[in-house]
């Protein structure tokens, strides 16, 4: 039974993390950024490349984050600046920059399947169960996550820009906002926080060139039934995540793995805004 | 003296559509200058081509001497342009403070700003910390016109402000725009359609009719309220 709530929190958590950027990026920008896998695999690299350095595993957050974060920064200013009036296009490029992500890690790594070893391992005792440690560091880092958006959100300029950008565009331009610069600066924060991501995931699935893509679809969904709200993230995360994890343990594991697409598309269809309140 | 806002020529519309055809006007700074004109005849598309939502398709705009011609909107803010649009002109679940914050980040500054227009609109004060979507439509308009005020730009374009606002509110915007221009050299170009609100507080008008100016004049010609009225209803 603890285990059971413990599994339900902490993959809550590991997909509230991986799908926060996306989140974050559709919010302001109104568009889905497929990329996003690509950053994801990207981070993963990023935490097999520090591993190969011989660097603490530690290292790696830090590395992964701001490496995902320049690479937004140029994709944004190259790629999705000059199809901000076209936003299917825009979908589209960043479909196709994932592919090339892909295809350049294939390129300077190979198609083989590696693991990188966890910063910590092993499992602690909760409530008179033993359970995952790097699990329960995840439930603390999607908290973390939350926290810090939140805080940058509600507690700075820019976060009251960014929520003016979310709410209205047009409004928030006429006012003197440069929503190009809050544009910017929300793809790279979201880029930085896929490829962090990327690294967090790595102790718990291999890395591989197609270690993103199987994140993208779950985290899209969560995207679309939370709408633009970290909260609704939160509270999609947990349900739908909570979900699979009990379809896998009572039903079947390959269930459980289509469950949050397949539920997500029903509540889709009852509640078209999901968990947003409006 | 350099005009506030000096417009030569201007054709603008929404995509191949042409809204707005030849346009010429001018405001000085210190003036209020009314746009009358039926709904549908382009008032607010001039205002949405003046901030740069909109392509300037033929003619040029300046403002205070300096072409703005493609000029991004947040670049025509931050060149001392204040703009009050017809719609959706709050963000509806940001705080009253929030709103202002936008425009002015120094809370002290916006502060004083809500104490020295209490005198006209005292209920903000008390909702600073409330949702702006939760302000009645009279409050709404309250504080779209601190809002406009607060950063002290050079012109003001305000879409229908009184529209919709009960005739006490209405008195008092025009008393406030009023102080406002008598205390600082505020160029306001005011697109309405109410004529009595315009007669108490324009220095001149245009009417806008299909795109083209059909009629302008000074509000102080005894026959100013006539030719409006006569420009409307037809
Ligand atoms: N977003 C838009 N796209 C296309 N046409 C528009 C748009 N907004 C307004 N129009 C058209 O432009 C003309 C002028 O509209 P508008 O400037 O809003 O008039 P007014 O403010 O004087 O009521 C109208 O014919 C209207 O249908
Ligand atoms: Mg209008």
């Amino acid at each position: 039974m603890t285990s059971q709530i413990l599994d339900i929190l902490t993959s809550a958590a590991i997909l509230y993390v991986v799908a926060a950027g996306l989140l974050i990026v559709f919010g302001v920008m109104k568009i889905i950024n497929f990329a996003h896998g690509g950053f994801l695999t990207m981070g993963g690299y990023c935490a097999l490349a520090t591993a190969d350095l011989g660097l603490s595993p530690l290292f790696a957050i830090p590395i992964s984050f701001l490496f995902g974060a320049v690479v937004g920064m140029v994709v944004e200013r190259l790629i999705v600046r000059p199809l901000y009036s076209r936003p299917l296009d825009a979908i589209l490029a960043t479909w196709g920059l994932g592919i090339i992500i892909g295809q350049l890690i294939t390129l300077i790594y190979d198609r083989g399947v590696h693991f990188v070893q966890s910063p910590i391992s092993g499992a602690v005792d909760v409530m008179g169960e033993s359970y995952s440690q790097y699990r329960l560091v995840m439930l603390v880092v999607a908290i973390l996550f939350g926290v810090v958006l939140a805080a940058v959100l509600h507690g700075t300029r820019l976060g009251l820009m960014t929520r003016a950008v979310i709410m209205n565009e047009d409004l928030a331009r006429g006012l003197g906002i440069d929503s190009g610069l809050v544009r910017f600066v929300t793809f790279s924060l979201g880029a930085g926080l896929a490829s962090l991501a990327g690294t967090l995931i790595t102790p718990l699935s291999s890395v591989d060139p197609s270690l993103g893509i199987s994140w993208l679809v779950n985290a899209f969904m969560l995207v679309l039934v939370s709408g633009s709200s970290l909260v609704s993230l939160g509270i999609a995360a947990v349900v739908l995540g909570g979900a699979q994890v009990l379809i896998s343990s009572y039903a079947n594991p390959v269930y459980g793995s289509m469950a949050i697409v397949i539920l997500a598309a029903v509540l889709l269809r009852v509640r078209p805004q999901g968990f947003a309140n409006d | 003296m350099t005009p506030a806002l000096d417009i030569k020529g201007l054709s603008s519309g929404y995509g191949e559509a042409l809204v707005l055809r030849d346009l010429s006007l001018m405001i000085q700074p210190g003036e209020i200058f009314a746009l009358l004109g039926k709904n549908g005849m382009g008032k607010s598309t001039l205002l949405k081509t003046i901030m740069g939502f909109l392509p300037v398709r033929q003619g040029h705009i300046q403002l205070a001497g300096n072409r703005t011609a493609n000029l991004p909107p947040y670049r025509m803010a931050r060149r001392s342009v204040a703009y009050i649009p017809q719609e959706k002109a709050l963000f509806q679940d940001l705080t009253v403070l929030e709103n202002l914050k936008l425009v002015m980040p120094d809370t002290a500054a916006i502060k004083a700003e809500l104490e020295r227009t209490a005198r006209w609109f005292p209920v903000l004060q008390k909702r600073v910390h409330q949702r702006a979507g939760t302000l009645s439509g009279g409050e709404q308009k309250m504080l779209l016109m601190v809002r406009a005020m607060l950063p002290k730009q050079k012109l003001m374009l305000i879409d229908e402000i009184s529209e919709g606002l009960q005739p006490s509110m209405v008195d008092a915007v025009s008393d406030v725009l009023r102080t406002e221009r008598a205390s600082r050299d505020v160029a306001i170009l005011l697109v309405e359609q109410n004529v009595p609100f315009v007669s108490s507080v324009a220095d001149r008008f245009s009417v806008l009719k299909q795109g083209e100016i059909v009629a302008s004049g000074s509000m102080a010609d005894a026959d100013a309220s006539a030719v409006i009225d006569r420009q409307l209803s037809v």
